[in-house]
């Protein structure tokens, strides 16, 4: 039997040179973005005082405009609302408007213990130094009334 | 016939090599001989990046009212890295962030380095620390910022894979 000479199976490779390699490590980093929906006002009105009037006319009211408000939102249609801890004096009428932020509406409110909206389609922003105005008027039927306060309350309602 | 005089050109210098000659295999009429080739890497130094492990999540939740929404931070992860001569680290992650968020990197740069950070990572490898001399520096922070602005809205849970790399170069 003739025997078959020995064959070497050659596998061709290559082999990469160490020391120049570029050495790589991963880290995965999760995130999110939490709806943000963020309101504040600079601080207290003066005491609004109605004291003068035209004679044969109503009292006149006074207003103040010395305090403002900021917000800021991350999502779509948010809104203001607001209400008093305690109703007014009868014949006494507390009513307030916010200056409205871009592409929102505002809308000036008489102010009760039932949250009303004050400014609505407050949609992704982010704003500061908004007027507040607040405005005190009384009928003659409401007499004189003694020096009382209310606290406002302002309250941010999330859009969607 | 010696292997060593059959694949020459496999012993070549550089590396040190070795050829082991296995057992021959019957395969009808002829026999193949299998051959294990091993090679050994020259001993030179690899350069070498090791992180601690994964940050927690990054959060963006609260603002100051009329201000941008504060950011997302942690440094809680540290990395170690090994470089044979001047060397640098970049970065990138594998997919753009949403419009309006971005992932800011910072690596505490290893004495004699330059720490380049805080790089807003991107798709493409950026620089983080530059100029690394010879060595082993281990313990090192990396802090990573999260900053969204309003416009991004709400934005659900998920993650990039930041990649760093040791790489040639100032």
């Amino acid at each position: 039997m003739r025997i078959s000479p020995t064959v070497y199976a050659v596998v061709a490779f290559g082999l990469p040179l160490a020391g120049n390699a570029a050495a790589q490590s991963l880290q995965t980093v999760t995130f999110q973005i939490d709806p943000i929906n963020q309101i504040s006002v600079s601080g207290d009105p003066g005491a609004l005082v109605i004291n003068t009037a035209v004679a044969g006319s109503a009292p006149t009211p006074v207003s103040n405009t010395a305090t403002t408000w900021a917000v800021t939102t991350n999502q779509t249609g948010s809104k203001v609302t607001a209400a008093i801890d305690a109703p007014m004096p009868a014949g006494v009428t507390l009513s307030l408007s916010m200056q409205s932020p871009n592409g929102a509406t505002s809308i000036t409110v008489a102010l009760g213990t039932v949250a009303v909206d004050a400014v609505t389609g407050i949609t992704k922003l982010s704003e500061s130094g908004k007027a507040v105005t607040y405005t005190l008027s009384a009928t003659s039927t409401a007499g004189t009334v003694s020096s009382a306060s209310r606290t406002v309350t302002l309250t941010m309602i999330a859009g969607s | 016939m010696s292997v060593n005089t059959l694949f020459p050109a496999l012993l070549g210098g550089g590396a040190r090599r070795s050829l082991t000659l296995l057992r021959p295999v019957s395969c009808g009429v002829a026999i193949v001989a299998c051959l294990t080739i091993t090679a050994e890497a020259a001993t030179a130094q690899s350069s070498t990046i090791v992180l601690s492990g994964d940050p927690p999540p990054l959060i963006v939740g609260t603002a100051i009212a009329g201000d941008q929404p504060l950011p997302g931070i942690d440094g809680s992860t540290i990395y170690s890295v090994t470089v044979a001569a001047g060397e640098k680290i970049t970065a990138f992650i594998d997919g753009a962030m949403p419009p309006g968020v971005t992932l800011e990197v910072t690596l505490a740069a290893p004495q004699g380095a330059v720490s380049v950070g805080p790089v807003v990572l991107t798709t493409v490898p950026q620089d983080v620390v530059r100029s690394i001399p010879a060595g082993t520096f281990s313990g090192l922070s990396i802090r990573y910022t999260l900053r969204a602005t309003v416009a991004a809205g709400v934005v659900s849970p998920r993650w990039r894979v930041v990649s760093f790399a040791v790489v040639a170069g100032p």
